[in-house]
């Protein structure tokens, strides 16, 4: 039976004990990612800022590693302790997770040091932004080999038989993040010595970074999968239908590789947008697929809003389905500041704190329970994301070319005001929500297990 | 239903690959801006766009530029970190020939949905029709630094 996949039995004390590494490493950098924020946010008020042993730079250097951390740390990390999950056994398995979570913590640190010591120059581009100082990249570089050790080790469960739904769906997320990487070392071997920085950066990540954002969703579906056999004792969909949705993403994930070859100048413009239609085209199905499976079940079966696996199941698929809807149909007339990526993505972040909470939590022997604080902050950061996308949208909607002339600009910048107030309020919830999130999380993987309580009598 | 479940997960596959061959042979980018260009010298650029600012600029500034109302045919855009310059406004329904030359590093123009990349020392030709009213959009869609969020033209049509 799918739901007796994962057990406290059923993990052995070594991977338990890597996985616990890497779920730290993924919340912990939640956590750093919100106290950089607080920073950034103090450097910009006055009086405050003269108390901050930072320069003026430290505002950009501090947000782009806020969100290095937040979304491609936390992400990768989660697929580390993933991996530490859905790994056949094996002593080689163990060491090489083992190492991977030592050079996944290890780049982290790395990468902190710039933005600390306030050097280098920071970039804004797309995707991973960086600090232009060795170390970061060097911290990049190191972590994300520590990923990759991680990963290596699940490739030959996509031959092997019988396919286990949850287990597959991860290797083919290990399948789709090797991708991205030999894209990013491709796109660095091809842009030429001399290239100005920002266009390096802009392009060496571009490629890889379009890849992860498959990765994104697969870390969703494998959350849905997860979720919905912890719910309901079976997954979304029929096991064939499921792993066909898994293999589907990383098809196009493995044959992204072939742009370098196939698109073009890789500083050109048919490169670049090459990358972009490979979300249009590729990403899609599958999450729409698994999507309907995870709403049919949502619908027939009965509905526990107190269980922390239920709530994430159907807020994360509102909120993506939210965002997914006005990417794809309404095409968001800015493209500057796409609403709907906010809102995609929120839906991801759901599904794995929820994958946390529910699932990998009661594997290192703790529990989320079903408390208030656990349902308040799936809530919190549900509705929080829809209400900032909704803000977005009205100041897109306000950004539209049109006739403005007296009174009209005055009620334009009204519009602006007010819908730069919604986007202000959808933060504050989403922020509220995850630093709940990062609390609960933080405090059950640093305090002794269950049993561990039970047996000194605590409990 | 274990058969119903293969038959939709085969037609799910197949429909990938039918997708992802569309995906890796579909490159026209059709949302590329057609463009001549020719190689040009930024000094000699420079002093074509400030004869063009001299002959035809309207007295008014926006955003720190010269407003110019060329008459149809040739204009000249200077574009550097982070501005497209000067600010244009165009007799509506007419037709012009935007001149754009990067004096820094690698911009793009995208106008209303398609997009031209603008290397240094290459000037990008465009043909532009200015539209009955309004704005016609155009900013840098190619990362150029912190300020390039920031890095939109002026054009407008104005009768
Ligand atoms: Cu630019």
């Amino acid at each position: 039976m799918p739901s007796a996949l994962w057990s406290l039995e059923s993990l052995p004390p070594v991977r338990r004990a890597e996985m616990r590494g890497w779920v730290l490493l993924a919340v912990g950098s939640l956590a750093v990612a919100g106290t950089l924020a607080l920073l950034l946010g103090l450097s910009r008020t006055p009086k405050v800022q003269d108390w901050l042993p930072w320069g003026p730079h430290f505002f950009y250097r501090a947000l782009v590693t806020h969100v290095v951390l937040s979304f491609e740390v936390w992400f990768l990390a989660a697929l580390g302790a993933l991996s530490a999950m859905a790994a056949p056994p094996g002593v080689w398995g163990d060491r090489l997770g083992r190492l991977g979570l030592v050079l996944g913590a290890a780049g982290v640190v790395l990468l902190l040091i710039p933005a600390l010591a306030d050097q280098g120059e920071p970039s804004l581009n797309n995707y991973v932004p960086v600090v232009g100082h060795k170390l970061f990249y060097v911290g990049l570089g190191v972590h994300a080999i520590g990923v990759a050790l991680a990963s290596v080790r699940l490739l030959p469960l996509l031959w092997r038989r019988p396919r286990v739904c949850a287990a597959y769906g991860i290797a083919c997320g290990a399948l789709i993040y090797l991708a991205a990487l030999i894209c990013f070392g491709l796109a660095w071997a091809l842009i030429p010595a001399g290239t100005d920085p920002d266009l390096f950066n802009e392009r060496v990540f571009w490629g890889g970074g379009h890849v992860l954002q498959l990765l994104n969703t697969l870390i969703l579906m494998v959350a849905w999968q997860s979720l919905s056999e912890r719910q309901y004792g079976s997954g979304p969909l029929p096991a064939a239908l499921a792993n066909a949705c898994f293999a589907a993403l990383a098809l196009f994930a493995a044959a992204s590789p072939l742009i370098y070859a196939l698109g073009g100048d890789v500083l050109g413009l048919d490169h670049r947008q090459i990358f972009t239609r490979l979300l249009w085209v590729g990403l899609p199905l599958p999450p729409l697929v698994m999507g309907l499976g995870v709403a049919w079940r949502l619908i027939s079966a009965p509905r526990d809003w107190r269980s922390p696996a239920f709530l994430a199941l159907a807020l994360s698929l509102f909120v993506f389905a939210v965002g997914g809807f006005a990417g794809f149909f309404l095409g968001v007339a800015d493209t500057r500041t796409p609403s709907h990526y906010h809102a995609v993505i929120g839906g991801v972040q759901l599904g794995l704190m929820g994958m946390v909470l529910a699932v990998m939590l009661p594997l290192l022997g703790q529990t989320a329970g079903q408390g208030r604080a656990v349902r308040v902050q799936f809530h919190l950061y549900g509705w929080g994301q829809l209400v900032h996308a909704l803000g977005f949208f009205l100041a897109g909607a306000a950004g539209v070319p049109r006739k403005t002339t007296g009174i009209d600009q005055g009620l334009d910048t009204l519009w602006k005001k007010v819908s730069m107030g919604v986007v202000g309020m959808g933060t504050g919830l989403a922020v509220l929500g995850g630093v709940i999130f990062v609390w609960m999380a933080l405090v059950r993987l640093l305090r002794p297990t269950v049993a561990q309580r039970a047996e000194s009598g605590h409990e | 239903m274990n058969s119903n479940a293969r038959a939709a997960a085969s037609a799910l596959l197949l429909a990938t690959i039918l997708l992802l061959a569309g995906w890796l042979a579909g490159r026209t980018g059709a949302d590329i801006l057609p463009a001549e260009s020719y190689a040009a010298n930024p000094i000699d650029f420079v002093t074509r766009t400030e004869a063009m600012i001299a002959a035809s600029q309207v007295g008014r500034t926006a955003e720190g530029m010269p407003v110019v109302r060329p008459p149809p045919g040739d204009v000249y855009v200077r574009v550097r970190r982070w501005e497209f310059s000067p600010a244009l406004e165009l007799a509506p329904g007419q037709t012009y020939r935007l001149h754009l030359l990067s004096e820094d590093v690698v911009h793009s123009a995208a106008i209303g949905d398609a997009e031209v990349l603008l290397e240094p020392n290459t000037v990008k030709v465009v043909t532009l029709k200015a539209p009955a009213t309004g704005r016609v959009r155009i900013q840098c869609g190619e990362y150029c630094g912190l300020g390039h969020t920031k890095m939109i033209g002026s054009i407008e049509a104005v009768p």
